[in-house]
């Protein structure tokens, strides 16, 4: 009976629909299977041999998972495609952040400060998205596993960095330096080191980790 | 599908039967693809599936399909659309109707 539950759990439990909708699927399915169960078992002694042939009527799982699909209304298929579990907790929506932060800094960043943006706009969204790959990337492979998130800390670091330097540079330049303001740049600015300095002392013990343990 | 509920009201494993009997053991499907051929069928308002409330009765739940009206309509129109691409196929092909 196990078999037949993974067997439909298999094709239903990937579909974008509403759990009522899957909960129905899977007990008719289930009640099918079962009768064609009974009816093989009229034919043969061996219940193995039966359960079997029961299942192989039944049909392929990844066939039947698609048709399952294609028989969810559009409009449920679609809502449900987006507010699966899997898709929220993946990093998509970080993403989204990401960029909408990203092109709001382009825009209200002076023009000098533009390319730096876009590169740290570039190494941040190379590490976001990383987050939702798989683990067995060639990158994976060299920079360690979690290597997004050390991509995000170098990416971060210096988004603290530039306006600091910015700022301080611009007081520098008209003389008006006040020395709360001089304490919060400089805090600033060590914290963005600390951060960056993280991701690059992280990713270089990835990569000498990864040396030492496997052949090049 | 519609001509198997034509026969009265079944649940999916029985119209499997009625479309393997009216196919004289010629149609072989994989039995799986029946269902979300039933729940286009319903969610097109063809059909009307409902599960059984019978407690007296064994085993595990069944849902029970039933032919709408619409459902009545389509296969009528279903129907005539297939005699007449039989009647003018088989004119083509000279056979005998």
């Amino acid at each position: 009976m196990n078999d037949f539950m993974t067997f439909v759990e298999r094709a239903v439990q990937p579909i974008h629909a509403t759990a009522a909708r899957k909960r129905e699927m899977r007990e008719e399915m289930l009640t099918h299977i079962r009768f064609a169960y009974d009816e093989e078992l009229r034919q043969s002694t061996d219940a193995r041999a039966a359960a079997d042939a029961a299942l192989r009527r039944f049909g392929n799982t990844s066939d039947l998972q698609l048709q399952l699909q294609a028989s969810v209304p559009l409009f449920e298929r679609l809502v449900f495609c987006f507010l699966r579990k899997e898709t929220l907790m993946s990093a998509w929506p970080w993403m989204v952040c990401w960029f909408a932060i990203l092109i709001v800094m382009l825009v209200v960043a002076p023009g000098e400060m533009r390319p730096a943006l876009a590169a740290v706009a570039l190494i941040g969204a190379v590490g976001v998205a990383r987050l939702t790959w798989d683990n067995h990337t060639a990158i994976t492979r060299w920079l360690g596993p979690r290597w997004g998130w050390r991509a995000l800390a170098i990416a971060f670091g210096p988004s603290i960095i530039l306006p600091a330097l910015a700022k301080l540079k611009h007081a520098m330049q008209i003389g008006d330096m006040p020395h709360d303001i001089v304490r919060t740049l400089v805090v600033a600015l060590i914290l963005g080191s600390l951060i960056v300095f993280i991701g690059l002392a992280s990713t270089a013990h990835a990569v000498a980790t990864r040396r030492r343990t496997q052949p090049v | 599908m519609l001509s198997a509920l034509r026969k009265g009201d079944a649940h999916g494993f029985e119209i499997l039967k009625r479309l393997e009997e009216s196919g004289s053991g010629a149609l072989s499907l994989k039995e799986g693809s029946l269902y979300p051929a039933l729940y286009r069928l319903e969610t097109a308002k063809l059909i009307q599936g409902q599960w059984e409330e019978d407690s007296a009765r064994r085993g595990p739940r069944r849902r029970i399909y039933t032919l709408t009206q619409r459902g009545r309509r389509r296969l009528s129109e279903a129907r005539g659309e297939f005699q007449q691409f039989v009647s003018v196929v088989g004119g083509i092909l000279g056979v005998a109707q």
